[in-house]
Order: C-alpha cells, then sequence, then structure tokens
C-alpha cells in the first residue's frame, strides 16, 4: 500500500505547479485572458478507492478530457470535471453569448483541447523525468457517470493500480471551476514516479 | 511470410483508400515537415494537387502557419505529444475556401496533430483536418434560436406574472370599493353630525376643540377612502382634454420650488403635443404620488427623471405590456436613483397598503391609487427596479385621438381663419406651445416675451392685430398692466388674458373695458380656443382653417 509521506506530498505537488505554470502560459497566450491554475492538492490512492475520493466533490455526470499513455510508463490521463464545471469552464474560455446549460461540439473541441494542453503539460514532465518516452492516444472528450468512468479503469486490468490525484481549480474572467487530474499508473509505475520525483525535489530545492 | 505480407498488403490498401476517399483532409510530414502526402480531400479543397505538395516544407508552402505561431504544435508533435487544435481558438489550420454555401467564405477548421514513431522514435506527423463549417454556422443559427426562445420564455413568465398580479388587484379592489362604499356613508354621516354640533352656539370651548380633531380625523379617513376608491375605478371622473406635456412641465416648475436642494430634476420631453382625455386631477394625483415615493426613495439626495415621448404601436407590432392595442399612446415615466425595490416586494408593490416605507397612516397608498386611476383611464402602469440603483414608473396611457393635428379639427373646437393675434407671456415655452396651438387652430401669431416687446410690435402691428392673448401678471414700466397700456396705444384693442389665478385681489378683470376673456393656466386647448373665438369680435367660426388673409379689424 503507498502512502505519501508529507515530503512525498509537497515534492509531488510542487511538480505539479510546474507543469500547472506551462498550462497556464499556454492558456492565457491561447485566449488572450489571464488564465491562472491553483496550486494543486495532492494524493494517491488505489483505483478502487478512486470513487470515494472524487464522489466526494462530483456527484453527478462527469464531462472527462481521457488520453492513453504509453510506453515503459502506462496508463490514463484524465481531466475529470462535473457537467456543469465543464459547462462553465467552456464558457470562461468561450467568449460569446449567454451560456446555455448543453456542450455543443464546439463547447466540447474548446474542453478537449484545454484538458489536452493540461495533460500534455503533465505527462510530458513526468516522461522527461523519468526519462521515458511516453507516446500518448488522441485525447477523448466523455460525457458519463463517475462510476462508468471508473470502471474502464479497472476492465481488464490484472495488476494493482493507483492514482496520482490532483486537485485545482481554474481560474479566469473573475470566475473559478475545480476539477480533478487523475493519473492511474500500475503500482511499479507510482512507487518509480514518486521516487523520482522525491529525488527531483531534493535537487530542484537546492538548484 | 504469406500472412505478414498479406497484411502489408491490407495496410497498404486501407492507406490508399483513405488518401483517396476519406471525408477528412489527411496530410503527412517527415521530421523535417516536408510533406509526404497530400489526400484527395486535401487536393479538391485546397486546390494543390498531390504532385504539387508532396516534397515540399509544409511551412515554406503554408508560411500562415509560422506567422499564426501555430509552427509549436508541429514543434510539440515533434517531442511526441499528440496537439489538438480546435475550431474556436484556431478557426482554421490551413487556409481553404469554404464550400458550405451560404456560410463564411474561409472553411473553419479542428485539426490534430500526431507523431508518428518507429522504434520509439518520432519520424513524423500525421495531420487530421476536419471541415466544421457547417456545423459551426448550424450551431450559431441554433443558438440564436435558443436565445430567441429563452426571451420568449422570459416574455411568457413575465406576462404570466401581470396576470395573476392583476387578477389579485382586481379581487383586492372589489373588497376595497365595497368597504370603501360603506365607510363613506358611516363618514359622511359622522361628519355632518360633527358640523352640526360644531355650530352649535352653546358648544362649551374644550369640546369645540375635540369635535373640531375629530372632524379632522374624519376627513383623514374619508380621504384614505378616497384614495381606496381611486384604486377600485369606482370614482366619478370629470374627463376633459388637455395636454399632458403642459400639465408635467407645470408640474415640474411648481416641484422645483419645494424639492430639496440635494435632489435634482432631469426632464426628457419630447417636442409636440400630447392631447389626452383625462380627469386632468387625477393624473396630476399619480404623477403626485409617483413624485412622493421617488423623493422617499432618494433621502441622501439623487436624481428624478421625467421623460415624456409619443410611442405609436401600429397592428401587427409587439406592444411593451401584452394587452395594449395599436394606438397612439403617451409614454410618462418618473425615475429615481434611491434606494430601489427588492424582487420580492415588487410584484405586490400596487396592493393596498402595501409599503416598504413601514406602516404608517400616510404610507402605502401612493401606487395603489396610481395604479386604479391609470387603469380606470384605460392606460398601463409598469414599476422597474433594481436594489441600490433606483425605481422607474411608466405610465401607458391613451393620447386623446389617433391623429393629433387632424383629429383636433374634427373634434370640433372653435378655429380660426388667419386673424392675427399677440401672445404674450413671461414663460419661453408656455409662450411657444401656446404660439404652435393657436398657429394649428388657423390665427397668425404674433409673439412678445415681455411687455417692452408686446409694445414695439403694438406699435408696428397695430391695425392687424385682432385679438391680443397676454398673461394678466405683465406690467409696463410704470407698474400698469400691459393689457391695459396696449389698449390705450392700440384704441379698440380686445384683450383675452392668461392666468394663475381665476380672480385677482377681489378684482374681476372680465369688467374692465376691453377684456374680453379669461383662461386660467393650465389651460386645456379646448379652453384656449373657445376663449379666443368668443373673443374676437365678429365671428365664431367652426371647423377647418383657412388661409384667408388677416382679418382687418382696425379701420
Amino acid at each position: 500500500m503507498i502512502q505519501l509521506s508529507e515530503r512525498q506530498r509537497d515534492a509531488l505537488a510542487e511538480f505539479i505547479n510546474i507543469a500547472f505554470g506551462r498550462t497556464s502560459a499556454a492558456l492565457s497566450d491561447l485566449t488572450g485572458q489571464r488564465v491562472v491554475l491553483y496550486p494543486p492538492e495532492v494524493s494517491v490512492c488505489t483505483v478502487d478507492e478512486l470513487y470515494g475520493v472524487l464522489s466526494r466533490f462530483i456527484h453527478e455526470e462527469v464531462a472527462t478530457v481521457h488520453q492513453i499513455f504509453d510506453g515503459p510508463m502506462a496508463g490514463d490521463a484524465f481531466l475529470v470535471l462535473n457537467y456543469a464545471g465543464a459547462v462553465e469552464l467552456a464558457h470562461l474560455f468561450i467568449e460569446g453569448p449567454a451560456p446555455s446549460t448543453l456542450l455543443d461540439a464546439s463547447a466540447r473541441e474548446v474542453l478537449t483541447e484545454i484538458g489536452n494542453i493540461l495533460l500534455n503539460a503533465c505527462l510530458g514532465m513526468m516522461g522527461n523525468l523519468l526519462d521515458l518516452r511516453i507516446t500518448f492516444s488522441v485525447p477523448r472528450l466523455r460525457l458519463d457517470s463517475l462510476d462508468s468512468l471508473l470502471r474502464t479503469l479497472v476492465i481488464g486490468r490484472d495488476e494493482l493500480r493507483y492514482a496520482l490525484v490532483v486537485y485545482t481549480r481554474f481560474h479566469l474572467r473573475d470566475s473559478d471551476v475545480g476539477g480533478y487530474l487523475v493519473v492511474a499508473l500500475g503500482v511499479n509505475s507510482m512507487e518509480h514516479l514518486i521516487q523520482a520525483v522525491e529525488t527531483w525535489e531534493v535537487g530542484y530545492g537546492q538548484g | 511470410m504469406k500472412q505478414a505480407l498479406a497484411a502489408v498488403a491490407w495496410e497498404q490498401m486501407a492507406a490508399d483508400w483513405l488518401l483517396r476517399e476519406a471525408p477528412l483532409g489527411l496530410l503527412i510530414t517527415d521530421f523535417d515537415l516536408t510533406i509526404v502526402a497530400w489526400n484527395r480531400w486535401l487536393e479538391t479543397r485546397s486546390g494543390r494537387s498531390a504532385a504539387e505538395m508532396v516534397g515540399r516544407n509544409l511551412l515554406e508552402a503554408y508560411p500562415e502557419i509560422v506567422e499564426r505561431g501555430l509552427e509549436r504544435y508541429y514543434r510539440d508533435a515533434l517531442a511526441g505529444r499528440v496537439q489538438v487544435l480546435s475550431q474556436y481558438f484556431h478557426h482554421h489550420l490551413l487556409p481553404m475556401p469554404s464550400t458550405y454555401q451560404p456560410g463564411p467564405e474561409q472553411m473553419a477548421q479542428t485539426a490534430q496533430i500526431i507523431p508518428l514513431t518507429q522504434d520509439d522514435q518520432v519520424v513524423g506527423t500525421l495531420t487530421f483536418i476536419i471541415d466544421v463549417t457547417e456545423r459551426v454556422a448550424r450551431e450559431q443559427m441554433l443558438m440564436e434560436i435558443n436565445r430567441r426562445l429563452e426571451e420568449s420564455l422570459a416574455e411568457l413568465q413575465a406576462a404570466q406574472a401581470r396576470i395573476v398580479q392583476q387578477e389579485r388587484l382586481a379581487a383586492v379592489g372589489q373588497l376595497t370599493a365595497g368597504l370603501a362604499h360603506h365607510l363613506n356613508n358611516i363618514l359622511a354621516g359622522m361628519l355632518l353630525a360633527t358640523d352640526l354640533l360644531l355650530h352649535s352656539p352653546s358648544l362649551p370651548d374644550p369640546a369645540h376643540d375635540r369635535l373640531t380633531r375629530i372632524k379632522d380625523l374624519g376627513q383623514r379617513a374619508a380621504h384614505l377612502v378616497q384614495q381606496l376608491l381611486d384604486f377600485s375605478g369606482k370614482s366619478l371622473y370629470r374627463l376633459e382634454r388637455f395636454d399632458l406635456g403642459l400639465l408635467l412641465r407645470e408640474i415640474i416648475r411648481d416641484l422645483e420650488r419645494t424639492l430639496p436642494p440635494l435632489i435634482r430634476i432631469r426632464r426628457d420631453i419630447e417636442p409636440g403635443a400630447y392631447p389626452i382625455r383625462a380627469d386632468a386631477a387625477q393624473i396630476r394625483r399619480v404623477v403626485s404620488n409617483l413624485i412622493d415615493n421617488a423623493r422617499d426613495a432618494m433621502p441622501e439626495g439623487g436624481i428624478l427623471t421625467f421623460r415624456l415621448s409619443p410611442l405609436r404601436l401600429r397592428p401587427g407590432q409587439t406592444p411593451p405590456l401584452p394587452d395594449m392595442p395599436p394606438r397612439l399612446w403617451w409614454v410618462l415615466s418618473i425615475s429615481d436613483t434611491g434606494v430601489g425595490i427588492p424582487p420580492e416586494v415588487l410584484p405586490r408593490v400596487f396592493e393596498p397598503f402595501f409599503s416598504t416605507k413601514g406602516m404608517t397612516e400616510t404610507t402605502g397608498l401612493g401606487l395603489t391609487q396610481a395604479y386604479g386611476i391609470v387603469r380606470q383611464h384605460h392606460g398601463h402602469i409598469v414599476v422597474t427596479s433594481q436594489v441600490g440603483e433606483g425605481t422607474t414608473v411608466t405610465l401607458y396611457l391613451p393620447a386623446a385621438q389617433e391623429e393629433r393635428k387632424e383629429e383636433e379639427k374634427e373634434a370640433g373646437w372653435p378655429c380660426g381663419h388667419g386673424e392675427t393675434l399677440l401672445l404674450v407671456d413671461g414663460d419661453e415655452f408656455l409662450l411657444d406651445t401656446t404660439r404652435m396651438l393657436l398657429e394649428e387652430l388657423g390665427y397668425r401669431v404674433l409673439t412678445a416675451r415681455n411687455s417692452r416687446e408686446a409694445l414695439t410690435l403694438g406699435a408696428q402691428h397695430g391695425e392687424e392685430i385682432a385679438l391680443a392673448v397676454i398673461d394678466a401678471m405683465l406690467l409696463t414700466a410704470d407698474g400698469t398692466p400691459l393689457y391695459r397700456t396696449l389698449r390705450q396705444r392700440i384704441p379698440g384693442l380686445e384683450t383675452v388674458l392668461l392666468s394663475h389665478f381665476p380672480r385677482n385681489a377681489g378684482l374681476d378683470p372680465r369688467a374692465e373695458e376691453g377684456v374680453r376673456g379669461w383662461v386660467v393656466k393650465p389651460f386645456t386647448v379646448e379652453q384656449l380656443a373657445q376663449a379666443v373665438q368668443a373673443a374676437l369680435p365678429d365671428k365664431v367660426v367652426h371647423g377647418e382653417p383657412t388661409a384667408d388673409p388677416p382679418r382687418q379689424v382696425k379701420g
């Protein structure tokens, strides 16, 4: 059972925060608006525990940008928003008429691009840190219940899998929308990642 | 080996098909972004053939990619990361004309740039381009339809709320009318008995004082009952034709003298006549109640704005309120910059004794009375408010006639035949409005703003002037009333006097020589027309004015 020490949690938060900084810069550049991603709150749990962790904040249908990554480190990465949050986030990025309560195709594409930028930044940094070449699938936006989303993480997987759960909030145009970044990995990859980030933090802190 | 060859063959067939038939753009580059595949879809949409494009560097073939900063997506793809380009953020990756008609000239695209790898090394990129022009156009159309639907829904909900409010007010009005009727009878008896007692010579002084107090209270109760009757629409009205604009200006003028200095007045009155058939005293009461409310809403001062304008509703045109028939309306609004009314209170503001100012005996009936009076005049009243910003009460009152000018004549007001009138008044606005009105009635009008100008005009046009219409308060330099001096200078000149007072310190000017008429301000068109016509020495003419030359009345 992986238990994060305080130091590991801080190291992971710092690591992810750098990726978020890059994401914020890319999104600000793209939109011409100042976009901020608040410093993340990081935790690790088993995939089986994930429902309990996420359902504390997400009760309804979820909008998820899902990207599978492969290579020496393989897994699933998600940006998870509740549906209303996804609508709000899309409309914060899309300037225009009054927000509707539905995500049309354009809004879905916008969310997909935002998720892609975020997931690329985080997974790209992880790949660089571990000196591993990770290949990515094309990101997909899924509208699903939390339950059925999480079921896809366990089907056909025999190994014990862990999830790195990162909570953050997007801030732009004086509004905040909260969401989760979830990276699901096999136990060995997760332990390897935590170890590498901890080592990185020592070097980063000294550098 | 046979199977492997077959698999390659299948893959090649699939790749060939995709390059020929795929309903989207497929573009493959090597690591240097040299184009190695350019499918049929791209050929037909871009107008550039595969023969022309294959072998060319993508960024050189489309320098716009660099100019728009999109080459970094290719850079990131070459670093192994899939790139998604949404239509909303980028509109398109490669500029191409749109084939969707009617629509924009340029194709809207979404794109994905995917790294191609071999042995874990990126060797090139694969780009998918999807034409979303039609989809975006339909989304925008849908959004517009949705917006209109939401507007319609909001209007429907507002109409429903108004109907519920009107029904509730009608029910309360019916109850109020019955109650007020009975209370009136009781109060009439009480007041009469009190009056009788007060006139009793043997009444001791203390009893007299108490009875006077009882009478005061009874009269206040009677006033309240009158307000309730106004609300219920059971009051007796004396309909007359007058100009709403003139009445409003007069109310504002009086108000300017009494309003606290911290409250400023703005007026936005569109020029023109505003004939209305209504009970002037009641309309004045409505405006006065609204002013009282506005004043109370601005204890720290603010701006009180009066607006008056015409609204011609034509058949088929959407009215501001659902049950307003097509016709000419006068729109009178009074706005304050005060505390505002909370939204939960707004639907109840017309109900009797419903007040946000605290329950006292003097509050709670102002808007109620205004509502009843306006409804009885077949008008409409609407209150809009924002807490902290202020309140606007808008009245829609039916204009007296559809075609003001023509129908005023049809109404049979006595008209002139080109007679020359000398009109003198110190109030420039009133002078101008009265001049226009008299000209409409068929007179030729000379105007003067003071006694000096009047005497000068008298000297120049004395023989032409058939009648003088003069403000009774105007004096000449030696303190003589202007009309007397003019009469001395132009022998036989007849005058109609205009004044705020029907009698002046017991003097009846009609008894004065040469004074043929007397019109009390504010006057109606009818009153002025009749007074002028009656004062003209020879004839009274009804009907259309003519272009007859000025009548010579002085030899």
